[in-house]
């Protein structure tokens, strides 16, 4: 299995898409201080909340984007390819195949993530701020998972369906997720049946805008200045991440005995 | 079968979590605000007759709400069943009706850039606009569907569906038919916003407005106004008189909530914030809103008398904000 992922990685990781990825993080960190700086009033400039909420969201988008699009081929590809029948032969079952693919996809497109991060890296060592070092640590980690949490979902889907219609989910799965609780509003606001039905199925959707909000409560070490609330926001995201990876694996098998 | 395990074990941690956090008191950070709103209300009199801890204030979690009242915070299951800002009326009493902190903010920080100080401004603004409403309807100035409404932005037939209960809703008749006159109005509005003469006479006379509020200029807003009613009599006919009345009534309505804010905010921050409308024309209601807010402003600067005496007026007698700015004491 372990053999899969190396080779996966070895595949996917190419030296001039990664720096691409951290051209784009630092193009993105230099616009958003580029704007801030330059605006009046209207996002108070020179507070941190503006400078790396921003940055974080932005990041946290992209990066997302950018996972659904490393992961879209990946399955249908291998499967295309004879590299499957091989490593039966070699005695790797195709869940394993899988499962080691599903994990390729989360460490690369996590690799990538920390990669698009290099800008605002650089600016935190330069510029500061009121940032500690576990806050920042704790930031990092839950921006992986949010990252992991399209990754998964996007693999998930490639096992089941065409890897374009897959990708169309995925980018409507961020689109979504970066705007979920002010959806939930509106359609709570709404009511009735419609309400009732909408509002379950938001709830299918990856908690992307919780997952953020974590990101910066946690890197703003605000989190514990909150009281259980949103310590049940953070149960709840990663819980969804949780079921996921259920879900995830229990299709693979599913997937993998027909196939077999 | 290790790898099983540590998941099993993960699975059996997050959902404990999550039964130990779940909502079973108000939120900390929503009673905080609650209780500085509260605090600064005790303080000041923004408004003659007006005090924000007159009204129980419920805060809706979805599944579950909580009354605060005189200090007190009760459990009770949610009565309007869709979530909203807004003021209603429950057994005879107006009430607050408000979601939670978080809620908030989750819709206002969609881009992570507000900071906590500001999201609590926020709040407490959106406690005072809808006390206020809470305050409009015991003053007999709206039903309680008609701050719904005007904060809502929609046709109240899933309210009526919902609490169709007359100890709950006493005025459900009226509310239905002041409902079919706000989608009538909301009707003539929409044909308004998509016309190009009468977008940009809005335009000039929220521009001039703000130029009677900065430099005193009144004759100037008084010529913008005018063209705009003559045209509005030209293309209207006989709905002008329906329309100018709801416009008014949303101005009044909005525009001194949307006052009560503005001086909230000053206290709050501790300066007046600069005062600009939109060089984009915007669509819906809540243009009444920024004129509305403006007006009061003009009025409060020009006020020949006590402070309080515009206000005093206003809710005492037919007249409009327009009425005042055109015809002062």
């Amino acid at each position: 299995m372990k053999a899969v992922i190396k080779l996966h990685l070895k595949e996917n990781i190419k030296k001039n898409s990664f720096i691409i990825f951290g051209i784009l993080g630092t193009i993105i960190t230099l616009i958003v201080l580029f704007q801030l700086e330059f605006s009046v009033n209207g996002l108070q400039a020179t507070s941190d909340h503006a400078v790396y909420g921003i940055q974080w969201k932005i990041l946290s988008v992209i990066a997302s984007l950018a996972g659904v699009s490393i992961s879209m081929n990946i399955i249908s590809n291998h499967r295309q390819g004879t590299k499957r029948e091989l490593l039966k032969l070699h005695g790797l079952t195709l869940e394993k195949q899988y499962l080691s693919l599903i994990s390729g996809n989360v460490i690369v497109t996590s690799l990538m993530a920390l990669i698009f991060c290099t800008g605002m890296f650089i600016q935190i060592m330069i510029k500061g701020g009121n940032i500690t070092v576990l806050g920042f640590i704790t930031a990092v980690f839950l921006y992986l998972l949010t990252i992991m949490t399209l990754t998964v979902l996007v693999s998930l889907l490639t096992l089941i369906l065409p890897s374009a219609v897959a990708a169309l989910l995925g980018v409507l799965a961020v689109a979504l997720g970066s705007v979920r609780g002010t959806l939930q509003l509106l359609v709570g606001n709404k009511g009735g049946m419609f309400g009732s039905v909408a509002g379950f199925f938001l709830k299918l959707i990856p908690p992307l805008d919780q997952f953020g909000n974590l990101i910066r409560d946690f890197f703003m070490w605000e989190f514990f200045d909150h009281g259980k609330l949103y310590y049940g926001k953070l149960f709840g995201s990663l819980f969804y991440l949780w079921a996921l990876i259920g879900i995830t694996y229990l299709t693979v098998k599913v997937v993998a005995r027909n196939e077999n | 079968m290790k790898t099983k395990l540590i998941y099993l074990l993960t699975g059996i941690v997050l959902v404990s979590g999550m039964y130990f956090t779940k909502t079973d008191d108000m939120d900390k950070d929503t009673l905080v605000l609650i209780e500085k709103a509260l605090e600064i209300d005790s303080k000041l009199e923004l408004w003659p007759g007006y005090k924000l801890g007159k009204y129980p204030i419920d805060v809706n979690y979805e599944n579950v709400e909580f009354r605060y009242f005189k200090g007190d915070i009760i459990e009770k299951k949610p009565t309007l069943e869709v979530l909203a800002f807004t003021a209603w009326v429950e057994e005879g009493q107006p009430v607050v009706k408000v979601l939670p902190e978080s809620m908030l903010s989750q819709v206002l920080n969609v881009m992570g850039n507000m900071s906590s100080e500001k999201m609590e401004y926020h709040y407490i603004k959106a406690l005072f606009h809808e006390g206020f409403h809470a305050f409009q309807i015991e003053r007999g100035i709206i039903s309680d569907i008609d701050s719904f409404q005007a904060n809502n932005e929609f046709e109240a037939n899933n309210i009526h569906k919902t609490n169709n209960s007359p100890e709950l809703n006493p005025h459900s008749e009226d509310n239905k038919e002041n409902s079919s006159s706000y989608e009538k109005f909301l009707n003539i509005l929409y044909l308004l916003d998509n016309d190009i003469k009468f977008r940009k006479l809005w335009t000039e006379e929220e521009k001039s407005l703000m130029d009677y509020f900065k430099n005193n200029n009144k004759e100037g807003w008084v010529k913008c106004h005018n063209r705009r009613v003559k045209y509005l009599k030209e293309v209207l006919g006989d709905d002008f008189d329906f329309y100018i009345k709801m416009e008014n009534d949303r101005e009044l309505v909005e525009g001194t909530a949307r006052y009560i804010e503005d001086k909230i905010m000053d206290i709050l921050t501790g300066k007046v914030d600069e005062i600009s409308v939109s060089v984009i024309y915007s669509k819906g209601v809540s243009k009444f809103y920024t004129t509305g807010r403006i007006k009061c402003l003009i009025l409060d600067k020009n006020s020949n008398f006590q402070d309080n005496d515009w206000k005093e007026n206003l809710f005492n007698s037919q007249s409009t904000l327009t009425d005042l700015l055109m015809h002062p004491y």
